[in-house]
């Protein structure tokens, strides 16, 4: 890497097509003073960008060696600046070599210079281009790295989500690792009676996919797996899983079923209730239904994918070798312990699923109590085959919506009843069905399947929900009151089965994956995103979630997100993973290892190199700098956004341009949404006052204390921090964390005698032009009153 | 309205969804009109007079039901309390004769300190008309057999 170093030259090119700058300061002036400045080349004004003439003269000075950094100042296009960098790309400049300084969006000659001072505004452009010209002397030649990937995918949860995800990779022609902690594929969909909107089986559409599965020799399904750990980076994940013993051997068995007859252990599938009191006929018939007829030996569940066959040796009595010396094929393998198995993947997608909510928990609906009070989940089951009850009630928002429960909707449980209401109607229309309700929340065409129950016979909505549910003498009924409150009247009814519409939680194997591989989760513990901008993206660059394990949905939702999530891993399933030079760099001579980067990295890209000094993962890193502002010494840095060159332009400021009065303000504005309210601001003709400077920063979070330090002992008289307004930064948490780190900063300030007031954090959102220009205006006033800065000279 | 019933530092009503859980667990709202949903909802419209001139609040036993089965952590019987007392000021109550039984508590209260329960029954029963006179003594009769009554 051992260069010798060239001297910077730098051709500055002041674009003015129309003269505005010319009229709005002197520009004359401004020119003589920058011909003169320090490792500048060349100095001119352009009108015509385009000119050949112009390309031609400095090409030929790029040629020659005459200029190597460019700073253009003015207003380009972002085509402009994409073209004029392709352009001299190709005569061996370097993208990264040029600097844009556009003075109009700091406020200068935007609003037609009424009630102006135009030598304010002189000396203000001056300072800019200045500010400009001293970065653009430390800019170096950036080349974008690629790193090798493996174009393979891990999907973890083979439900509808993650089986639908499969076949799509599998369609794309990549390689899928599809692996579930069931025996089975399927999930919890496969356990559903009927889809809603179009009451199809939901067996048929798993089916289809479970097919293609079978045809390809890109996915491999591992089912009775568990994610031990994964280690590398985005690109490069390496994963270790752990199998569960199956005691079957997966490639003898051909699921004939001798084994299956001849096991004599039957389990229960879960705990049923405990019926307290007598049992009508009908609802012996629903227990019956309820009650699974598995062999400890059977068909891999919730769907027979893997065919063989597995066995659930805690319910096995010891000595017991019945399937052995029933199986033909001598599949049966007792003797199997738990294995583990490495994969290399380019990216993760989680597709973990959810769990419905305890509802006994919600102790005054009586589910666990009595046998006829079942949940949404059981009723499923019940419906392929409903017994002949006459009365049944349907409880929504069990549990949900409800502060002692789960605080939220579930969204999805409306429209399931009601579904599960209009299939009953079909199977038993002279079922009456009483639907308890706060409120139905069917959104979308969910409203057509409202419409349809509602013009069934016998299904009454009652809007109100009851209190509690009490066994009626010993008749096997339920008595339940309730207010309907349209009435206002009190209802009291007697019900054979009671439904109760439970939420979902994120599954079991979601919180254990979060904790294994730290993955943000949010209040109700699902998967954290940001929402409104990348929904699936967790927060571990590289690993994506996707369906229900985000949040409750419905089927096709979750298809569509993990769909989403599959489409943003993409970019990690290419034979490279494209990485921006503009990454941070430790300096290693500087670092004192205090991990302060590690912990607040929001992306934990952060790990130790082969001598324990941090160091970025790339292909985990954002780039959004965080570590830069964090870093208590100073010493990482963005490429292309380093320490020094920020410095440098805070040191170009002169505080005391238009009189040692007027206070001086330099602000950091994020580039995601202050930045464009600033500039908006200007481009709108808002009066910018010429006391304000900013420097663009990749997120707030990415200014250092060293550099608001540095501006403050440069005589600078206020520091304006903006970034996003809580909960919205891109990078997490990067407004949060310059807010704690003021506490170290207001320290710093007071063992310089300087006011901790002197620096300020902002919250800006992208159309908060206005607020800027009156934050600032009001900024000016205080620091007025504050008297300016002793350092000022 | 919302200002009075805030400096008695009362849990919002506005939060309520009117659900109408508390109302069917409610074990006397069947005795009356109105349900402690309905007293919800009168407040939720500001409609403070209608909900004071309810019968309801006298009925109330502060027995909790409600407050234990909302799902969203409403205190009603702190809001009967509230509007028992602003029912008071304002003069704003339907329900006289149900008044009886507080006032002949509170005055007991405020000359003895305590209670008897003889007295307060007697006081409250001799107070109006008693509506089934026959059945009460007998009722008396068998508490003060079982030592209820001191």
């Amino acid at each position: 890497m051992e260069k010798t170093k060239v001297p910077s030259k730098v051709g500055l090119f002041i674009f003015d097509p129309g003269g505005g700058l010319a009229r709005a300061i002197d520009l004359e002036a401004v020119l003589q003073k920058l011909t003169k400045a320090k490792n500048v080349a060349r100095c001119e004004v352009i009108r015509d960008l385009w000119e050949t003439n112009f390309h031609d003269s400095i090409k030929k000075d790029l040629a020659a060696g005459d200029i190597n950094r460019i700073l253009w100042v003015g207003r380009f296009s972002p085509d402009q600046e994409k073209k004029i960098q392709s352009e001299l790309a190709s005569e061996g400049l370097n993208p990264y070599l040029h600097e844009w300084c556009d003075l109009g969006e700091q406020g200068i000659g935007q609003n037609g210079g009424d009630g102006v001072d135009r030598g304010a505004e002189t000396q203000k452009a001056l300072i800019l281009i200045q500010m400009a010209l001293a970065r653009t002397r430390l800019l170096e030649p950036l080349e974008p790295l690629s790193l090798p990937a493996v174009d393979a995918v891990l999907i973890v949860g083979a439900g509808v989500a993650g089986l639908h995800t499969a076949t799509s990779f599998m369609d794309l022609g990549k390689r899928v690792y599809l692996i579930d902690k069931e025996s089975g594929v399927g999930g919890k969909v496969a356990s559903l009676s009927r889809l809603y909107p179009r009451i199809c089986d939901p067996r048929c559409g798993l089916e289809y996919e479970i097919q293609k599965l079978k045809e390809s020799d890109k996915v491999e399904v591992h089912t009775l797996s568990l994610i031990k750990s994964l280690a590398g980076s985005p690109g490069n994940f390496e994963v270790t899983i752990e199998k569960r013993p199956r005691y079957v051997n997966e490639e003898r068995c051909n699921a004939c079923g001798e084994c299956m007859r001849a096991c004599p252990i039957v389990i229960p599938e879960q705990s049923t209730p405990i019926p307290l009191f007598s049992t009508a006929p009908a609802l012996q018939g629903a227990m019956n239904l309820l009650k699974s007829r598995k062999k400890a030996i059977h068909p891999a569940t919730p769907m027979p994918y893997p065919s063989a066959f597995v066995i659930d040796r805690m319910h096995c009595p010891p000595e017991c070798r019945e399937c052995v010396k029933a199986c033909p094929t001598q599949a049966v393998e007792l003797e199997q312990s738990p294995s583990e198995a490495v994969f290399r993947v380019g990216t993760v997608i989680l597709t973990t699923g959810w769990d419905p909510y305890p509802l006994s928990k919600v102790e005054e609906y009586g589910y666990g109590l009595y046998p006829n009070v079942i949940s949404n989940l059981e009723m499923e089951r019940l419906l392929e085959n409903p017994p002949e009850f006459r009365e049944l009630g349907f409880i929504q928002c069990a549990g949900s919506r409800d502060e002692r429960h789960l605080n939220y909707c579930s969204s999805v449980c409306c429209s399931a009843t009601l579904k599960q209401v209009r299939y009953l109607k079909e199977k038993a229309p002279d079922a009456r069905c009483y639907i308890f309700y706060q409120d139905i929340r069917t959104p979308g065409f969910d409203e057509e399947l409202y419409q349809q129950v509602k013009s069934l016979s016998d299904v009454i909505f009652i809007r109100g929900n009851p209190s509690t549910v009490k066994p009626e003498g010993d008749t096997g009924k339920l008595r339940i009151r309730a207010e309907d409150t349209l009435s206002g009247k009190e209802v009291s009814l007697s019900l054979d089965l009671l439904v109760l519409a439970g939420g979902m939680t994120p599954s079991d194997g979601s919180r254990d994956i979060a904790q294994l591989l730290n993955l943000p989760q949010n209040n109700f513990g699902f998967f954290e995103s940001h929402l409104q901008c990348h929904p699936e993206e967790s927060q571990r660059t590289g690993i994506y979630v996707g369906g229900a394990c985000r949040g409750p949905m419905n089927v096709s939702q979750s298809i569509e997100s993990s769909h989403r999530a599959a489409m943003e891993a993409l970019a990690f399933l290419n034979e490279t993973v494209l990485i921006e030079p503009t990454y941070p760099v430790v300096d290693v001579t500087k670092c004192d290892k205090c991990k302060r980067c590690m912990e607040d990295c929001p992306f934990t890209a952060f790990y130790f190199d082969a001598n324990g000094f941090p160091a970025p993962d790339l292909a985990k890193c954002r780039q959004c700098g965080n570590c830069m502002g964090t870093c208590p010494i100073a010493a990482i840095s963005l490429r292309h956004f380093t320490i020094k060159q920020t410095a440098a332009r805070i040191q170009a400021i002169k505080a005391s341009f238009i009189g040692k009065e007027e206070p001086v303000i330099l602000a950091f504005l994020c580039k995601n949404d202050a930045y464009y309210a600033a500039r908006s601001a200007a481009d709108s003709g808002l009066p910018i006052p010429p006391n304000v400077f900013f420097i663009k920063v990749p997120c707030a979070g990415s200014v250092s204390n060293a550099l608001v330090a540095d501006a403050i002992s440069f005589g600078i008289d206020g520091i304006l921090i903006a970034g996003c307004v809580d909960g919205q930064c891109h990078y997490v948490k990067g407004n949060q964390l310059v807010k704690t780190r003021s506490g170290d900063l207001s320290d710093k300030l007071k063992k310089m005698m300087i006011e901790p007031e002197r620096v300020r954090f902002e919250n800006l959102e992208i159309r908060d032009s206005r607020r800027y220009v009156e934050l600032v205006n009001s900024y000016i006033r205080e620091l007025k009153a504050m008297g300016p800065n002793p350092f000022k000279v | 309205m919302t200002e009075l019933l805030h400096t008695e530092t009362i849990p919002q009503f506005s939060i309520c969804v009117q659900c109408g859980r508390c109302s069917s667990g409610c074990p006397v709202a069947f005795e009356s009109e109105d349900t402690p949903r309905k007293i919800i909802r009168f407040l939720q419209w500001g409609w403070l007079k209608e909900a004071c001139e309810s019968p309801f609040l006298w009925l109330c036993a502060s027995c909790q039901v409600c407050s234990v089965r909302c799902p969203r952590g409403v205190k009603i019987p702190e809001i009967m309390l509230a509007l028992r007392r602003t029912a008071q000021q304002k003069g704003w109550i339907m329900a006289g004769e149900k008044l009886l039984f507080y006032r002949t508590f509170m005055k007991m209260v405020k000359k003895k300190g305590r209670i008897s329960e003889l007295h307060l029954g007697l006081a409250t029963a001799l107070g109006k008309m008693p509506s089934h006179p026959i059945e009460d003594a007998l009722l008396f009769l068998k508490l003060l057999k079982r030592g209820k009554i001191r």
